[in-house]
């Protein structure tokens, strides 16, 4: 695979990265790159690489880029605060943390090159109502209903809440929208979790064969592989996670789960992006015979295509079938006023009728276009 | 409790990021407002934060054993604002 974002962001999104070979980090040019470092999620690196001298910033730069610094250090640590707050509530539930706070403390050399913007936490299906039920004791607020009872336990991949203070908690059900998520099994990775420490919050995180899964399937199937940041978190918990034993813990559990393509499309990114060494299990896997090259459809594909609902479909029991077919055809009032506005109830179903039709219409006719 | 220079004190869990040379830092609960330590504050927060006592963070920030008796004052001052706003107490 070939690599896909400019050399200097490239080089940029690695520093520091133990082993790799990246392109070389220019001095000049990043007043014009600057919102590109801000989207790739990379200010802390181009603070750190500022710092170092090894990069010209103008005035103007450096004071957005101190403004930029602040203001994710300032979310960052009120999103931590919120996770000592929540953190019994969380346990109570069995819900693990994803990614930020626990990648933050635990996977980087420095929590600050690590910022984030929301807290995610994975929960059974199960306990979802719980959790969100908690949630809301604790303020927070679903801003969209969900179109029919049971929707965020049984279909969808997370759901946002947010406190009226700004602060988001993403609740997933699963690690991954569509039928990459269909086969993670939530329950063998609460299983394998254990407690860690995220500054003063003990909270419960994924055992790092399953993190790794988690963030290669955040970078390839959610960020399409199109932000460094997310890929540079691959590499770094690829050096957690992918020694010895844990390394085949790892393929082995992106066997069980159906997503050893995406796992492969992370990886390969990791690699040809910021020339990360990854460790051995994991580049024996990725270059050996039983791997094929990276299917170029990792990509970002249309999330909502008629092909991908008939194979949300297909995985998952027969409730589930049945609270996707009533959110499509019979979603609750309420979710149809949010969506349409305040209208007779008839309107507002026929409305959603017309839509469906269209969206199905549109699906078959992409897809015609697609298979010519 | 009144604090001075020999008390200690028991910092409240709190949430703390380094920011440059600064210290960011927020209690638990969303609308908490949000401290940035700056100048000597953040490695009197270390300090503190390790249970020394007020003098003892003087000590550790000026790293001279006699330390100047303006940063000894600054050093109860900072933890009567930390007592005062609620994020530590006496012990």
């Amino acid at each position: 695979m070939s690599a896909a974002h400019p050399p200097p962001l490239r080089a940029l999104a690695a520093t520091e990265l133990t082993g790799a070979h990246p392109p070389a980090l220019p001095a000049g040019g990043w007043e014009d790159r600057f919102d590109a470092v801000v989207h790739h999620g990379l200010a802390p690196f181009l603070a750190r690489a500022w710092t170092r001298e090894r990069v010209e910033l103008d005035e103007a730069t450096q004071s957005q880029l101190e403004r930029r610094l602040e203001a994710e250090a300032v979310l960052t640590v009120r999103l931590e605060a919120e996770l000592i707050r929540l953190a019994p509530l969380l346990d109570r539930c069995d819900a693990v943390v994803l990614k930020g706070p626990v990648l933050a403390h635990h996977a980087y050399p420095d929590p600050a090159w690590r910022p984030f913007s929301d807290l995610d936490v994975l929960v059974p299906a199960p306990r979802m109502d719980e959790l969100l039920d908690g949630l809301a004791d604790h303020g927070y607020r679903r801003p969209r209903p969900d179109p029919t009872p049971g929707f965020a336990s049984r279909v969808a991949k997370a759901t946002v809440v947010r406190h009226p203070s700004g602060l988001l908690v993403d609740v997933h059900r699963t690690l991954a929208a569509g039928p990459a998520g269909a086969r993670v099994d939530v329950d063998a990775i609460i299983g394998a979790s254990g407690h860690v420490d995220v500054g003063c919050a003990r909270v419960r995180a994924p055992a790092w064969p399953h993190h790794l899964v988690q963030v290669a399937l955040h970078a390839a199937v959610g960020d399409g592989l199109s932000r460094l940041r997310s890929i540079r978190d691959v590499a770094q918990v690829a050096a957690l996670a992918g020694e010895g034993s844990s390394g085949e813990a790892t393929i082995a559990t992106a066997r069980r789960w159906g997503v050893e393509r995406y796992l492969a499309a992370a990886l390969r990114a990791a690699e040809a992006e910021l020339g990360a060494a990854l460790p051995a299990p994991l580049v024996g896997w990725l270059h050996g015979p039983a791997r094929a090259p990276v299917d170029a459809r990792t990509r970002r594909a249309p999330a909502r295509d008629a092909l991908s609902r008939l194979q949300r479909l297909r995985h998952g029991g027969a409730r589930r079938h049945l609270t996707l077919v009533r959110a499509a055809l019979a979603p609750t009032p309420e979710f149809l006023r949010w969506r349409y506005g305040a209208q007779p109830l008839l309107a507002l179903y026929q409305r959603r009728w017309h839509d469906v039709r269209i969206r199905a219409l549109s699906d078959r006719s992409s897809n015609g276009t697609r298979g010519s | 409790m009144l604090v001075d220079a020999t008390s200690c004190l028991r910092v409240h869990p709190a949430a703390v990021r380094r920011l440059g040379e600064d210290l960011v830092v927020a209690r638990p609960g969303p609308e908490q407002p949000v401290l940035r330590l700056s100048g000597s504050a953040p490695g009197l927060w270390t300090a503190l934060s390790a249970g020394a006592s007020v003098r003892d963070a003087a000590i550790a920030v000026a790293g001279d054993p006699a330390p100047d008796p303006e940063l000894v004052a600054a050093a109860v001052a900072f933890a009567r604002d930390l007592v005062a706003q609620g994020l530590a107490e006496p012990r």
